[in-house]
C-alpha cells in the first residue's frame, strides 16, 4: 500500500508539471557576403585601367556622347564604343574603373565614380582616357565604417561580393502555457563578416555644375574648370533619391516617395521649388515644358505597390499635380523625342506611346518590343540607345512610330 | 537501423517466454490524450494496440504498435508511430482493482507524415527515440478475463523536421541576383525533444 501511496502520489505531482517543446534549430544559409577593400589599396591601381575592349558581361548605365557610346559595367568599369555608325558600334577600350556605377561627360571630361572617389578623365583620345585628377572622399557614405574589423584602416569599401555557406544553430524551448521562448543558446559561425549594401551615385551636368545623387544626398561640384572639379556641398534630400534629370533652369530628382523639382538658376545654390509627392516605388523621371512623365514601379530595392507610369502637370513648377496615372507591367527608364515617349518595361518588353494628349497616352500606343528586354533609354541624335539586362540595341527613330534595329551589343554569356 | 531494432526486440520477447514459468497471451487496447499539461491547450490523442505474454502474476511483456498526432510548437501537427518493448508490473494482481506501472522503450517512425518534395520548398521527417513511463489503475471484471485500465504518464519523444529553401549548397543552379545578403535560407532541421503527459484509456484480455 506505500508504494499505492507513492504512486498516486507521483501521479498527482505529474499533472502539477506541464510539458514543453525542446528545439535544437539548425540552419544553413546560402549568402552572397561582401568583400571589403580599402580606398587607399584602390587608388594605388589607377594606372592601370586602360585596357583593351573586354566582353560586356553586364549592363549599368549608358551615355552618348558625340559618336561615342559608354555603357557601364556596374562596379567594373565602362566599355567605350566608337558609334559614328550606329549600325556597326566598334570597342574602343574598356576603362576599369573600379566601383563605377554612374558618368557624365563635358566637353572632352569624363567624369565618373570610383567608389568614395570622383576620377577625371580626358577624352582627347577616347581609346586612351587619361585621369588627369581625382576627387577624393566626396560619396563618403559609401564607406563601410561599422561593418569591417579593419582595424586602424576602417575606411574600407565592398569590392565584391562571394558565396558562402554559413551554418547557425540555436535552441529553444516552447511552452504553450507561456508563450514566451527561452533562447538556450545561440552559435552562428559565418565564412566572413558581412554587412549593408552600398549606395550608387547618379549624374548629370548642368550649368557648369555636376550634380551626382546617391540614396540621400546631392553632391555638388563646379566643373568649371573642367580638368579640375571643384567639390562644393552637399545637400541633403532624405533617403530613397534614385534619379536625377536635368531640365532648362531646373533639376527633377526622383525619390522613391516622390519627385523634387530644383531651380539651379544659381548653379551652386540649388533651391528646392517643390516637391511632388506619391506612392512608394522606384520612379525615373523625365520632362518637357508642361509636364513630367514618371515611372513608379515595384522592386526589392523600390518597396513600392504599384507599376504605373504618371503624368504631372508641371507648368507651375512651384504645384506639381497629378494629370492622369496608367498601369504599366514594370516602368524602368524612360525617353521622350518630341511627342513621343519610349518606355522601358524591364522583363515585360519596351513600349512607345504618342503622348502629345496626356489624357489619353494609353489608347495612343505605338509600339511593343514584348521580347526587348529594357531598363533604360537614351534618345541620341543618332539613334535611340536601349539598354537591358540582355544587352544595348541601338534603333533608328527618323520615323519615331516605327523603330528600326540598327545593332545590338550582346552580353557575353548571351550571345 | 529500425529493422534491427525489430529484431532484437522480437529475440528479447522469445527469450522473455523461454524463461517464464507461466505464460498467457495479454491483448490490450489504448487511446487518450497527449497533452503539454492538464489544461486542455494544443492537445493531441494517442492510439495504441498492445501484444504480450503475461510472466507470473505481476509482469507483462510485449510490444506496443500505436499512433500518435500532437502539435509541435502551436504551428505544426506531427503523426509518429512508435513501436515500443512494453513491460507492466501489476501491484497486487489478483485484486479487482489493481495499480501498475508502465514503461514503454521504443522508436517512433515519422513516416505518416506527407513529405514536401518540390521545388522550391522540400520539408522531410524524422522519428526518434520514444519513452513512456506510465502509472495505471487496472479494473478487471469479476472472472479476471476482460479489464480496464486508465493510465497517466510522460511521454518522450525524439523526432526532427526539415525544411529545404531553395537548396543549392555549390551554388550551381542560383541566380545570384536572387540572393540576399541576409535572408537566403536555404535549410532549416529542427530536432525536437517532446516532453508531453498523456492520459488513456484502455481495455484488454
Amino acid at each position: 500500500m506505500k508504494f499505492l501511496k507513492n504512486a498516486w502520489l507521483f501521479l498527482l505531482a505529474a499533472l502539477l508539471f506541464y510539458g514543453c517543446d525542446k528545439v535544437t534549430t539548425e540552419r544553413t544559409y546560402a549568402v552572397r557576403l561582401p568583400t571589403f577593400v580599402s580606398m587607399s589599396t584602390l587608388r594605388l591601381q589607377a594606372e592601370q585601367m586602360v585596357v583593351l575592349p573586354q566582353p560586356l558581361e553586364s549592363t549599368g548605365k549608358i551615355y552618348v556622347y558625340g559618336d561615342y557610346l559608354f555603357i557601364n559595367e556596374p562596379m567594373k568599369g565602362i566599355h567605350i564604343y566608337n558609334n559614328a555608325d550606329p549600325k556597326s558600334p566598334v570597342p574602343l577600350t574598356f576603362l576599369k574603373v573600379p566601383g563605377n556605377v554612374d558618368m557624365a561627360i563635358n566637353a572632352g571630361m569624363l567624369y565618373v565614380d570610383s567608389y568614395v572617389d570622383l576620377l577625371t578623365f580626358d577624352l582627347a583620345d577616347p581609346a586612351k582616357p587619361t585621369l588627369v585628377h581625382r576627387n577624393e572622399d566626396v560619396f563618403v557614405s559609401l564607406y563601410q565604417r561599422d561593418y569591417t574589423n579593419a582595424g586602424s584602416d576602417k575606411l574600407m569599401v565592398v569590392s565584391g561580393y562571394r558565396d558562402t555557406v554559413i551554418s547557425a544553430s540555436d535552441e529553444r524551448i516552447y511552452k504553450p502555457y507561456i508563450k514566451e521562448v527561452d533562447l538556450v543558446y545561440d552559435n552562428v559561425n559565418a565564412g566572413g563578416n558581412y554587412g549593408q549594401g552600398g549606395s550608387m551615385a547618379r549624374f548629370t551636368l548642368s550649368m557648369e555644375h555636376l550634380y551626382a545623387v546617391d540614396h540621400y544626398k546631392l553632391h555638388l561640384f563646379q566643373v568649371s574648370d573642367k580638368r579640375k572639379p571643384a567639390y562644393i556641398k552637399d545637400i541633403e534630400l532624405g533617403w530613397g533619391i534614385e534619379t536625377i534629370f536635368p531640365y532648362k533652369d531646373h533639376l527633377f530628382i526622383g525619390s522613391n516617395t516622390g519627385m523634387f523639382i530644383y531651380d539651379v538658376t544659381t548653379p551652386g545654390e540649388p533651391e528646392q521649388v517643390s516637391r511632388y509627392q506619391h506612392m512608394r516605388a522606384c520612379d525615373p523621371v523625365v520632362v518637357n515644358d508642361d509636364y513630367a512623365f514618371v515611372t513608379l514601379r515595384t522592386g526589392v530595392a523600390c518597396g513600392g505597390a504599384q507599376n504605373v507610369l504618371e503624368v504631372v502637370d508641371i507648368k507651375d513648377l512651384t504645384n506639381p499635380r497629378l494629370v492622369k496615372s496608367y498601369p504599366m507591367k514594370n516602368p524602368h527608364g524612360l525617353g521622350l523625342a518630341d511627342d513621343v515617349l519610349y518606355l522601358c518595361e524591364g522583363a515585360f518588353g519596351f513600349k512607345s506611346f504618342r503622348v502629345s494628349d496626356v489624357h489619353n497616352v494609353a489608347n495612343n500606343a505605338l509600339e511593343s518590343f514584348e521580347n526587348l528586354v529594357s531598363t533604360d533609354v537614351i534618345v541620341a541624335p543618332k539613334s535611340l540607345v536601349v539598354i537591358g539586362e540582355n544587352g544595348v540595341s541601338q534603333y533608328d527613330y527618323t520615323d519615331k512610330a516605327q523603330l528600326k534595329l540598327l545593332s545590338k551589343i550582346q552580353l557575353a554569356k548571351s550571345k | 537501423m529500425k529493422r534491427i531494432f525489430l529484431i532484437v526486440l522480437v529475440i528479447m520477447a522469445v527469450q522473455q517466454l523461454l524463461h517464464a514459468q507461466h505464460i498467457s497471451y495479454r491483448n490490450q487496447q489504448e487511446v487518450g490524450l497527449v497533452s503539454y499539461g492538464p489544461m486542455p491547450l494544443e492537445i493531441g490523442f494517442a492510439a495504441r494496440s498492445f501484444h504480450g505474454v503475461a510472466i507470473g502474476d505481476a509482469h507483462t511483456l510485449g510490444v506496443n504498435v500505436g499512433v500518435n498526432r500532437f502539435p509541435i510548437e502551436g504551428k505544426s501537427t506531427i503523426w509518429t508511430v512508435p513501436l515500443t518493448i512494453k513491460n507492466r508490473y501489476v501491484l497486487s494482481p489478483r485484486r479487482k482493482a489493481a495499480f501498475f506501472t508502465d514503461l514503454d522503450v521504443g522508436y517512433a517512425l515519422a513516416s505518416l507524415n506527407k513529405e514536401r518534395k518540390a521545388v522550391p520548398v522540400w520539408s522531410t521527417y524524422d522519428g526518434g527515440v520514444v519513452m513512456n513511463p506510465q502509472i495505471g489503475l487496472k479494473l478487471a471484471s469479476p472472472s479476471q478475463n476482460f479489464f480496464w485500465t486508465i493510465t497517466g504518464g510522460y511521454l518522450y519523444q525524439r523526432l526532427a523536421i526539415t525544411t529545404y529553401s531553395n537548396y543549392d549548397p555549390n551554388f550551381n543552379s542560383r541566380d545570384p541576383s536572387t540572393v540576399d545578403w541576409i535572408g537566403d535560407f536555404n535549410r532549416e532541421r529542427n530536432r525536437y525533444a517532446v516532453h508531453r503527459l498523456t492520459f488513456m484509456l484502455g481495455f484488454g484480455f
